[in-house]
């Protein structure tokens, strides 16, 4: 009984409540669940039937897009290669920041950075041995310093990255309560010291409802600039990414999957949703709502490629879309008529694709938008960020205006990606 | 909140339903454990009033109806395994329990049987060393059955009268990790004659639903005989070892109040409900 052409409260509220059920198991805070499942309701009485969508998948499709609008959209480490970059990792006890601030060191070095890893936490029993051990086994330096007193160290350290041209501190500072007023007032004697670029917490992913008022006190402590979640190895469905989300409005910028230095992953907001919702009776249509808005991206950006608004961006998402799905395009499949489209064997290599996203990143957001600027002296500094030989750029540069060019010569496609 | 929610309750005269739902749901107790109460409650048809009471009543007799001492072992030495996830307090838990041993005039020994993380060892040595008890431990990466082994043989050589025995964390979803768990157990079992005294799973009382996936995994491959509630001095109160003790008869044993090697004491009800409520 669909009357007037709306969906009823009835459809509605049996698709709410196991909806709420997820969420709340995924350990969502409460106070973000019931304010989501509201809206969704609120939206969802004013949305009128579609015929041919069952109403529980209508109203999946919207708190769908409400969870996307909470997790915003990502954002990358905010490191300026030309100055002395400060990050600091905070968090409540035993939640993995000194093993993340290796991961980030790692990751950071991947590009090019000189990182130093500087030791700050006095109180936990071994904590710089930790840090030494692993960055050691990396081949990261570790600042050794023997004093225990914060401003030594800081002076020392200072002089230190200054003398040893790097690029990027990561300060692992010791573990606290956001209840503790004293230890988190250290935290903003730090930062009005140093002034970071980043100011993450770490949080455990396995943390439940109180996930809320963790972050909330932190951010409003020192002012977050992100978070990073660890423990996404877990079977923990992780929902106080959301609570973090929500309460905070900062990014979450990486996620932790294990314990060794390369298990640190970027965040992906979609696989958190289906990573919570992805549960009994809801998950196929979970799948089906996710495969068409994904679809409708496609389309979006075909129409992009069409219009030759197709960006380096671009580009690069989609090269990661590749990658996901094993190496078929989703943009082709939109583009109007190709006769005897053959999928390219290279879009499936998986080292390729990561070779070319690099090469983007290590772009700046100027060259993004306009590659023709694009000389020698940037060609060196964009490979050397990337890790890549300068003759990897202009292949990507030169795959990158092929496909810009597809629209009219799809055929083309089996020759872009054929790096050498 | 809960006060402001309180002071509502007397004002409007209603402390409904759905409020001891919320309170239950924002204290991490789980969607299933939380209607189940509410059901209960229904079914007794408690007063509006008295819904706080009933609920405090509820825990008492989940927490009564399990053991929560300590085993000690008749023939020393009694053996204590700390088991969990990454990061949830086993080392310092060990640390603060081989003090008040020690300061209970029993003689301890340790064992660095988390040969796998960076420091752990160097963590563990230096509690023992603050604390001045004997540690048995091996180089970083060496088998940890071996090192527990080599600890037991060298507490019953000198007599001691508890070993404890520290491993690495590790996630529930990592097979292999479980498996060695295994390993260790039987290895343990096997040299003393007997199970552990003690199997203890250390959950961080922040954590949410994920415990109970890790309840179910580890108590497959080690026979848990209790909780240490850790981090217990934060915000968080661990409503989720509620529907853990009703819901698989395992204790919660202890608590940890604390980073200071002081900081731990044996589960008190009155305490869980007096920061609950
Ligand atoms: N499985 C898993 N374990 C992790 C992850 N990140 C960190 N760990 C582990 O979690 C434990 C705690 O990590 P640490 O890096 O020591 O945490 P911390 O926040 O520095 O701890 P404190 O300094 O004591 O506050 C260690 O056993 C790490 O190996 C992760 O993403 N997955
Ligand atoms: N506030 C508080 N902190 C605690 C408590 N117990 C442990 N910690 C802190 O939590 C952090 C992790 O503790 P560990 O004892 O290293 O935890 P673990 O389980 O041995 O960690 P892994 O061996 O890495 O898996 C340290 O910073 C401890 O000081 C507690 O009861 N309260
Ligand atoms: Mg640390
Ligand atoms: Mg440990």
């Amino acid at each position: 009984m669909r009357s007037k052409g709306r969906l009823s409260d009835e459809d509605i509220h049996s698709s709410l409540r196991e909806l709420r059920i997820a969420l709340l198991e995924g350990d969502v805070n409460l106070d973000v669940v019931k304010n989501v499942v509201s809206r969704v309701e609120e939206k969802a009485k004013e949305q009128r039937v579609i015929e041919s969508i069952a109403p529980a998948e209508q109203v999946i499709t919207i708190l769908y897009n409400e969870l996307i609008t909470i997790l915003g959209d990502p954002a990358p480490l905010k490191v300026d290669p030309n100055v002395l970059n400060f990050i600091m990792l905070v968090g409540l006890q035993g939640n993995g920041k000194t093993t993340t601030s290796v991961k980030l060191a790692h990751f950071l070095r991947e590009k090019g950075m000189k990182v130093l890893l500087v030791p700050f936490d006095f109180k936990r029993p071994a904590a710089r041995e930790q840090l030494m051990v692993l960055g050691g086994r990396d081949g990261i330096p570790v600042f050794n310093d023997s004093s225990e007193n914060p401003d030594i160290v800081i002076n020392n350290a200072f002089k230190y990255l200054k003398d040893g041209g790097f690029n990027v501190a990561i300060l692992d500072t010791a573990g606290r309560k956001e209840i503790d007023v004293e230890v988190m007032n250290e935290l903003k004697y730090i930062k009005d010291v140093l002034h970071p670029s980043e100011i993450l917490l770490v949080m455990d992913g396995t943390i439940g409802q109180g996930a809320l008022t963790v972050a909330r006190s932190f951010n409003e402590e020192i002012s977050l600039t992100g978070a990073i979640f660890t423990k996404f190895d877990s079977s923990a469905k992780g929902g106080s990414v959301l609570s973090f989300r929500y309460v905070t409005g900062k990014p979450v910028k990486f996620l932790g999957v294990g314990e060794n230095v390369e298990d640190i992953e970027v965040f992906d907001p979609r696989r958190l949703i289906s990573r919570i919702l992805g549960r009994g009776d809801i998950q196929t249509l979970v799948e089906k709502v996710e495969r068409t808005i994904s679809e409708q991206e496609s389309e979006e950006l075909a129409k992009k490629v069409l219009d030759g608004k197709f960006t380096l961006k671009d580009f690069k998402e989609e090269l990661l879309r590749f990658k996901k799905m094993g190496g078929i395009s989703s943009v082709v499949s939109y583009l109007p008529s190709i006769p005897n489209f053959k999928i390219p064997k290279d879009f499936s290599d998986e080292k390729m694709i990561k070779k070319m996203v690099a090469i983007i990143d290590s772009m700046t957001e100027e060259e993004r938008d306009d590659p023709d600027i694009v000389n020698g002296s940037r060609r060196a500094r964009i490979a050397k960020g990337a890790g890549v030989e300068k003759h990897d750029v202009n292949v990507l540069l030169k795959n990158f205006s092929t496909f810009r060019k597809l629209s009219k010569n799809l055929e083309d496609i089996d020759r872009i990606f054929k790096f050498s | 909140m809960r006060i402001l929610s309180k002071i509502k309750c007397l004002l409007t005269g209603k402390s409904s339903f759905d409020e001891i739902e919320d309170f239950l749901l924002s204290n991490d107790f789980g969607v299933d454990f939380t209607s189940s109460i509410l059901t209960e409650m229904k079914e007794n048809k408690i007063n509006s009033h008295n819904l706080m009471e009933a609920f405090k009543d509820k825990v008492e007799a989940i927490v009564s109806a399990v053991d929560s001492s300590m085993r000690i072992n008749n023939i020393p030495p009694t053996v204590y395994l700390f088991v969990g996830s990454n990061g949830s307090g086993k080392t310092t838990t060990i640390a603060k329990i081989a003090n008040k041993l020690k300061k209970n005039g029993k003689s301890v020994l340790v064992v660095a049987g988390d040969t796998f993380r960076a420091g752990a060892i160097e963590q563990l040595s230096e509690w023992a060393d603050r604390i001045q008890v004997p540690v048995v431990k091996q180089a970083l990466g060496s088998d940890p059955a071996s090192v527990i082994y080599d600890g037991l043989d060298s507490g019953i050589v000198r007599k001691v009268d508890f070993i404890l025995i520290d491993t690495s964390g590790r996630v529930e979803t990592k097979k292999n990790l479980i498996g060695e768990l295994k390993k260790i157990y039987s290895v343990i079992s096997k040299k003393i004659e007997r199970v552990p005294d003690e199997i203890l799973l250390v959950l961080d009382a922040y954590i949410g639903q994920n415990a109970l996936s890790q309840i179910d995994i580890f108590k497959e491959a080690v026979p848990i005989t209790g909780i240490v509630l850790s981090k217990f001095d934060g915000s968080a109160s661990g409503g989720i070892v509620l529907p853990i003790i009703q819901q698989y008869g395992i204790p919660v044993k202890l608590m940890g109040t604390g980073e200071g090697i002081e900081d731990i004491e044996a589960f008190s009800c009155e305490k869980y409900l007096k920061k609950l409520v």
